[in-house]
C-alpha cells in the first residue's frame, strides 16, 4: 500500500497529533462557535465554556465539529457535562480517543 | 429505556448552558432551525421543489412542493401529502423540515406540499389553522393547479404540526363535500394540559421540557382562556384513517397513542407504531440517531401502500402504557 495516499497521511497525522496541536485545533472550533458572543474576551483553557456562551445548540455543533476534526467518535458515556466543561477537559477526552490504545 | 444514540444526543444538548423555554421567538427560532439544521441528516435524493404563494381565503401562505425528478417530466397527477411542521407553534418553517420532506417524497414517490403558516406569539390560534385551511382548500379545489390527485389529498405533520393536520381534517371532513384521505402524524402533540404520563415521566431532560411546553401552548391560545385540544373534540368517526408514530421516550407519547385508541374505538383505521428508545421529533435528528432516517423511510412505504390500495389496516402497538386521567 501506497503510504503516501490522503487517507493513511490523514491517520498518520492523527494518530501523531501532540496534545498542543490538539488544543490549538480545538480552541480553534471553539472561537469560530462562539465568536459573537466573546465580546472582546479571550478563551483560556480552563473557563467554563458555558461562560463564554455556550448553549445547547452550541455543543451539538461543536461535537459534530469535533468528530469530523479529529476523525473520532465521542461515545455517549464519555460525553458528559464536565468532559465538555473547559478546553482542558474536552482535550483530554480526545487525546484518549486518539492514543494508539483506543484504535 | 433510552436508546445509546438518543442518550448521545441528549447528554450533549445537557452539556450546554441557557435556558430556552424563557428566550425570545426571535432566539428560539434562530435555536431551532440551528439545531436542525446540524442534526438532520441532508437528504440528496433528486427532488424537484417549487416555492410559491397560495393566495386564498383572504390569507397568502407560502408552500414549497417536492416531487421526485423521476415524475417531473410527466404531468399526471401526483397523491399529495400536505406538511405541517412542528416547532411549539412558535418555531419552525418550511426551511427547518426541508430535508424531511424531501426524505419523504423521496421514500414515497409522493408530491410533499410543505406549509409555512403564520407563527405564535405574532399570530396566535387560529391563525395557524386559517393558513392550513387555506393550503389544503385551494389543493381541493384547484387540483390540477397543483399536479394534486384530488382522490388522493392527505395531510401530514410532526409534534404540534401534527395537532393543526388532524384539526384541518376535521374542519375540511365535516363542512365539505371532499375528503381528506389520510392522517400522517408523527410524534404528536396534542394537549396543552398534561394529563397523560409520558408528560411526568419525561418531563425534563429529553430534548422537550414542560416549560417550554407550557410556554408553547400559551403563545399559540394567545387572548383566549383556552384551545380545545384534538383529543376533546367529538366525531372521530368522521375523521380520516391515521397512521401515527410515537416515540417512547417522548413526553408527547402517551396522547398520541390515546388519539390512535380513540380513532380505534370510533371504527377508523389507524397504523400507530411505538419506536423503543426515542426521543421527540427524532426523525428530525438523524445524524446522531439513525432510527430518524429510517422512519421516514417507513413512513414512506407506508404512504406508497395507502396510494396503491387506498386503503389503511389497522394495527395497534401498545407497547406503552396509557394513563388516561380522564378515564
Amino acid at each position: 500500500m501506497d503510504v503516501t495516499t490522503p487517507a493513511v497521511a490523514s491517520r498518520f497525522e492523527r494518530a501523531t497529533m501532540d496534545r498542543p496541536t490538539i488544543e490549538q485545533r480545538v480552541m480553534r472550533i471553539i472561537e469560530e462557535i462562539v465568536r459573537d458572543k466573546l465580546d472582546g474576551r479571550v478563551l483560556s483553557t480552563s473557563v467554563p465554556l458555558t461562560e463564554i456562551g455556550m448553549a445547547s445548540v452550541d455543543m451539538v455543533n461543536f461535537l459534530l465539529q469535533l468528530e469530523e476534526e479529529f476523525g473520532v467518535q465521542v461515545p455517549a458515556r464519555l460525553v458528559t457535562p464536565a468532559n465538555f466543561g473547559s478546553v482542558d477537559a474536552v482535550v483530554k477526552v480526545i487525546s484518549g480517543l486518539m492514543a494508539p490504545a483506543a484504535a | 429505556m433510552l436508546d445509546s444514540s438518543s442518550e448521545r444526543f441528549l447528554r450533549i444538548l445537557s452539556a450546554g448552558g441557557g435556558n430556552a423555554s424563557s428566550v425570545e421567538a426571535a432566539t428560539r427560532r434562530d435555536s431551532f432551525k440551528t439545531l436542525l439544521g446540524l442534526a438532520g441528516a441532508a437528504e440528496t435524493a433528486p427532488i424537484v421543489v417549487e416555492d410559491r404563494v397560495v393566495d386564498a381565503l383572504s390569507v397568502r401562505v407560502p408552500v414549497r412542493s417536492y416531487r421526485p425528478l423521476r415524475l417531473a417530466g410527466s404531468s399526471e397527477p401526483l397523491p399529495t401529502c400536505v406538511f405541517f411542521h412542528g416547532g411549539g407553534f412558535v418555531a419552525g418553517s418550511i426551511e427547518t423540515h426541508d430535508n424531511i420532506c424531501r426524505s419523504l417524497s423521496h421514500a414515497s414517490g409522493w408530491q410533499l406540499v410543505s406549509v409555512g403558516y403564520r407563527l405564535a406569539p405574532e399570530h396566535p390560534y387560529p391563525a395557524p389553522i386559517e393558513d392550513g385551511l387555506a393550503v389544503v382548500g385551494a389543493i381541493m379545489m384547484q387540483p390540477a393547479d397543483y399536479r394534486a390527485d384530488p382522490d388522493c389529498i392527505v395531510v401530514a405533520g410532526d409534534s404540534v404540526g401534527a395537532g393543526l393536520a388532524v384539526r384541518i381534517c376535521r374542519i375540511v371532513n365535516e363542512r365539505v363535500a371532499m375528503r381528506v384521505k389520510l392522517q400522517v402524524l408523527l410524534c404528536p402533540a396534542f394537549d396543552a394540559t398534561p394529563r397523560f404520563a409520558s408528560r411526568t415521566t419525561f418531563a425534563h431532560g429529553y430534548s422537550i421540557d414542560a416549560d417550554m411546553i407550557a410556554a408553547d401552548f400559551n403563545s399559540f391560545r394567545g387572548r383566549l382562556a383556552s384551545v380545545a385540544s384534538p383529543l376533546d373534540d367529538g366525531g372521530f368517526a368522521d375523521l380520516p384513517p391515521a397512521i401515527v408514530h410515537v416515540a417512547e421516550c417522548d413526553p408527547f407519547r402517551d396522547e398520541g397513542l390515546a388519539f390512535a385508541q380513540k380513532l380505534r374505538s370510533a371504527r377508523v383505521p389507524v397504523d400507530a407504531t411505538t419506536h423503543a428508545g426515542m426521543l421527540h421529533i427524532f426523525h428530525a435528528f438523524s445524524r446522531f440517531i439513525p432510527q430518524g432516517r429510517a422512519v421516514l423511510q417507513q413512513v414512506g412505504a407506508q404512504l406508497k401502500q395507502f396510494g396503491a390500495t387506498r386503503s389503511l389496516a389497522t394495527r395497534v402497538d401498545e407497547s406503552a402504557v396509557i394513563a388516561d386521567a380522564h378515564g
